[in-house]
């Protein structure tokens, strides 16, 4: 008998508190709510420095890029000339001992 | 697996692609001799693979009828290598050093050309052939107190770099005085 009137009271349906309802709702309207970033001026200040200091050193570092391939490249054409001008003029001595025989 | 078996076949296609490039293109030969670069006073070392002529070739003048004819000279060579060692005093070095470059000529390089002076300047210049075409050069040159090296790899127009010399608006480092002044007065 005890048992009895112990699950009886357990499973006893009971009403929710006063204003349960409203704060539920109330909760589910501020989740769905997009969160808004508010920028102050001093992180508007720090993203734009950080734009203008990565252009700038993008900038140095394709410039740099350049300078070395226009450097590689005239160092290549000197070398190239100089190694044309060696292997002719062994050609021409080939050929002037050959003229002569 | 399908994937892999993708893989495998590039990577068969690949191998079997690189020796029909080297024999289209020639062979490189090893010019180093470090016996040789350690007793010179002076040396020249130029080594120009493909990317490297390819960007030279950029940078050579259109304008200008020297470098304009190197432009033409290079236009599907694979690389042109030198090394000339000079040195202060006549026998300084070891003539038969040159062997160690020969010794690196396959069957398909012949000699064309064997100039030798008791004198002057001993000249040897071997062509790498691949049927009719020339697809390599190799010229040694051993004077009394200079020794080079020139290897060209690709097709070669060898009357096209014999006549280079004589465009080259640059003074002459061979010293036949009345060949010279017939090209200067030329050139004049």
């Amino acid at each position: 008998m005890n048992l009895d009137h112990e699950l009886h009271r357990v499973l006893e349906r009971t009403s929710a508190p006063e204003g349960f309802a409203d704060r539920v709702l109330a909760r589910l309207e501020q989740g769905q709510q997009p969160k808004r970033h508010r920028f102050t001026a001093s992180t508007l200040r720090r993203i734009a420095a950080a734009v203008i200091l990565t252009a700038a050193l993008g900038g140095l570092t394709a410039h740099q890029i350049v300078e070395h391939r226009r450097t590689e490249g005239e160092r290549a054409r000197r070398e190239l000339m100089t190694a044309l001008h060696i292997a002719s003029a062994k050609m021409r001595v080939a050929q002037r001992a050959v003229a002569h025989d | 697996m399908t994937r892999y078996l993708v893989n495998l076949l590039l990577a068969l296609i690949a191998s079997a692609a690189v020796p029909f490039t080297a024999s289209a293109q020639g062979t490189r030969i090893n010019l180093d001799l470090p016996d040789l670069a350690a007793k010179a006073s002076e040396t020249t070392d130029v080594t120009l693979d493909g990317a490297m002529l390819r960007l030279a070739g950029k940078f050579l003048s259109s304008t200008d009828a020297d470098e304009r004819a190197a432009k033409e000279m290079i236009n599907g060579l694979s690389g042109i290598y030198v090394r000339s060692y000079e040195f202060d005093h006549e026998g300084e070095y070891d003539k038969s050093q040159a062997e160690r470059i020969r010794t690196q000529l396959g069957p398909s390089w012949k000699k064309i050309v064997k100039v030798t002076s008791r004198t002057k300047e001993d000249v040897d210049i071997y062509v790498d052939t691949r049927g009719d075409n020339v697809t390599g050069l190799l010229i040694i040159s051993a004077e009394p107190k200079e020794f080079t090296v020139v290897n060209i790899v690709g097709p070669v127009d060898i009357e096209k770099l014999a006549g280079l010399e004589g465009q080259f608006g640059i003074p002459h480092i061979y010293r036949d005085s009345k060949e010279k002044h017939g090209k200067d007065k030329h050139h004049d």
